[in-house]
């Protein structure tokens, strides 16, 4: 796989993916204004990837079950969607 | 979101299971500014996104950091099977170099063609050339980062010659439009090499394999800061917003790494970097000092770890900041418990001694001794275990309790959850004892680390810790601190967990019922004291309940 298939079809789609777990699928193609430029909403990982990947990872494999899961996923999902409601240029 | 400026709730770091130093990474973001974590905490903190959280219930911040223990676990566990992947760190750098549809031109320097080649980095950074047609092979550099520092090697193999012929040969490409250049010497375990991109930033990195901070810019590793903190990097960035800088060239010559940058100072528009000698602190902050921070877009200085002093104070204040994090969401009794139990858990796990192995035990140990009764099921545990004629009492069970270990008042615990009858509206004893059950049911997913059971490894929480005190304040124990850590030095975490569940599981009415059920007939094993003792019961019933003998 080239280094342009990977970009496209798995960085990109990884943001858009924790987007639409997080029910925010609609903000994917959102412009939202960063230190180093404008980019998509469906990116955010690029500028807090090592803070916001590991939990949304492990978020992805929490059991919807879990007791805690209905908070959690509000909380992340408020807390992503102010974040690109608030950077949108 | 940055008008929100209520704080993220306090949590604990040793709530993900991972002690300060194992905890400590340096990560950087792709807007470039540079920070680094001691813990997933901190790392929360200072995010953009969720450092400035508006979390209502303190229980929510250990979720948070239970997933991103979980998260980090898997990413790392990801990166390990699959080491041709790049990871997020490469994707991130290729994507912001610039695209062009100018003519690309291929600048090869022979006298400093010493390629190596590694696996999966190098796939993507040679991609990178392609990209920027930008040809000059990278340099070998080092084979081991640790062993051999990347800047000493690569200053015997690059002259300032092969500096001034390449900047000849480059001086016809073409610029890119607004883009810099990125100087990366990346030394991996396996392949260390020193790389040649055209972006915005220049990269010196030392990324050990396991490191899984993103790095797009100056990075390296001194032996010094090692043994204070494991993992921890050290990262300098710099991200230079000159207009036109287009070469980067490899220099063998001996001269520092502050004379590197002298030079390139001197030659307009083009940066030298790769200076072979490993720069000192000071010398790093020479960089930063040709290139006032407030124009490189810098994380702030105390930001930067600079020397291992600031590094210890700095993890002194990361320990204290989460002690006090965790005093105000605990009390103190249970911070002080909690701590106990990781330090002993710690020493279990690393094979040595508990330092409370030869604490006193509180009360008698159950029949055999500690290590005959350390049985791998609870259950097992429980079934070889006396039963009391009389139906135990919650009373009973506190009034006992002080006067005997743990383990005896768990089973009798075990006998009142089995025979208890159904939970009643009122707010009993027994009723309170029964929440409290639920609330280490509901606390348990946290006390394990791993997707899979067989890879699942036990770990105590605050959360735990303080539900256990109530519990065995609940079940009548004056000193629950000690009982409960006399506890686990004498079994194991693995073990309190297990029964717990098991308590847990008892404490649901249906599997209450079922238990009864089974409870009431032993086990048919080869087992001998078993079959003793209930030999021994058998006849006490029968001559109990045998008509005397008329004379």
């Amino acid at each position: 796989m080239s280094f342009e298939q990977f970009d496209d079809k798995e960085k990109e789609h990884e943001g858009e993916k924790y987007l639409r777990l997080l029910g925010l699928g609609h903000l994917a193609d959102r412009k939202i204004a960063t230190a180093s430029g404008t980019i998509q909403a469906r990116d955010f990982l690029d500028i807090c990837g090592e803070h916001a990947r590991p939990i949304l990872v492990g978020f992805e494999t929490m059991s919807p079950n879990d007791p805690r899961y209905g908070d959690t996923k509000n909380a992340l999902r408020s807390f992503v969607g102010q974040y690109i409601e608030g950077r949108q240029s | 979101m940055s008008d929100n400026e209520t704080l993220i709730a306090p949590a604990q770091t040793d709530a993900i299971g991972m002690p300060p130093a194992e905890a400590s990474y340096t990560y950087q973001r792709a807007d470039g500014t540079v920070e680094r974590a001691f813990s997933a905490e901190d790392a929360i903190a200072r995010c953009p996104v969720l450092g400035r959280l508006a979390i209502e219930a303190p229980e929510q911040v250990n979720t948070l950091l239970e997933l991103a223990a979980l998260g980090k676990e898997k990413i790392e566990k990801e990166n390990k099977e699959e080491p041709d992947k790049p990871k997020l760190e490469e994707k991130i750098e290729v994507e912001q170099e610039p695209k062009t549809n100018e003519p690309k031109k291929q600048i090869t320097d022979t006298n400093t063609e010493r390629t190596v080649k590694p696996e999966p980095v190098l796939e993507i950074q040679e991609h990178s050339y392609v990209e920027q047609g930008l040809a000059t092979k990278p340099v070998n550099t080092a084979t081991n980062h640790q062993a051999e520092p990347i800047m000493k090697q690569a200053q015997s193999e690059v002259t300032q010659r092969d500096v001034k012929e390449t900047i000849e040969q480059t001086s016809n490409v073409t610029p890119l439009a607004t883009q810099g250049e990125k100087t990366e010497i990346s030394p991996s375990t396996t392949q260390p090499q020193v790389i040649v991109k055209n972006t915005d930033r220049r990269t010196i990195v030392d990324r050990p394999e396991q490191t899984d901070a993103f790095s797009h810019q100056q990075q390296y590793e001194t032996d010094a800061v090692k043994p204070v903190v494991a993992e921890l990097e050290i990262v300098k960035s710099s991200t230079i917003r000159e207009p036109e800088p287009e070469i980067v060239l490899a220099s063998d010559s001996n001269d520092t790494l502050n004379e590197s940058y002298d030079e390139s100072a001197d030659l307009e528009g083009a940066i030298v970097a790769m200076p072979e000698t490993e720069p000192t602190i000071a010398e790093a902050d020479f960089i930063d000092e040709d290139y006032p921070r407030s124009e490189l877009d810098l994380a702030p200085h105390e930001l930067i770890i600079e020397n291992e002093p600031e590094m210890a104070d700095m993890q002194q204040k990361t320990e204290a900041y989460i002690d006090e994090q965790l005093r105000a969401l605990f009390e103190p009794e249970t911070v002080e418990t909690y701590k106990e139990l990781l330090a002993l858990t710690a020493a279990n796990q690393e094979g040595e001694p508990s330092v409370f192995e030869e604490a006193t035990i509180v009360g008698p140990v159950l029949e055999a001794d500690a290590e005959t009764a350390t049985p791998s099921d609870f259950e097992a545990f429980v079934a070889t275990q006396p039963i009391s004629e009389e139906p135990v009492t919650l009373e009973a069970i506190q009034e006992e309790a002080n006067e005997q270990p743990l383990e005896q008042t768990l089973v009798q615990l075990v006998e009142l959850l089995s025979g208890a009858p159904e939970k009643a509206e009122a707010e009993t004893e027994e009723n309170k004892l029964y929440a409290i059950l639920q609330g280490i049911e509901d606390a348990m997913p946290a006390c394990y680390i791993g997707q899979e059971a067989a890879e699942t490894k036990p770990r105590i929480t605050a959360e735990m810790t303080e539900k256990l005190l109530r519990l065995l304040r609940a079940l009548g124990y004056e000193n629950p601190k000690e009982v409960l850590v006399s506890f686990v030095a004498r079994f194991d975490l693995a073990f309190l967990l297990q029964t717990l569940k098991y308590l847990c599981q008892l404490n649901n009415e249906h599997n209450r019922q079922e238990f009864l059920a089974v409870f009431s007939t032993f086990p048919a094993n080869d087992d001998d004291d078993t079959r003793l003792r209930i030999g021994k019961m058998l006849f006490g019933l029968i001559a109990k309940l045998s008509p005397e003998p008329s004379v």
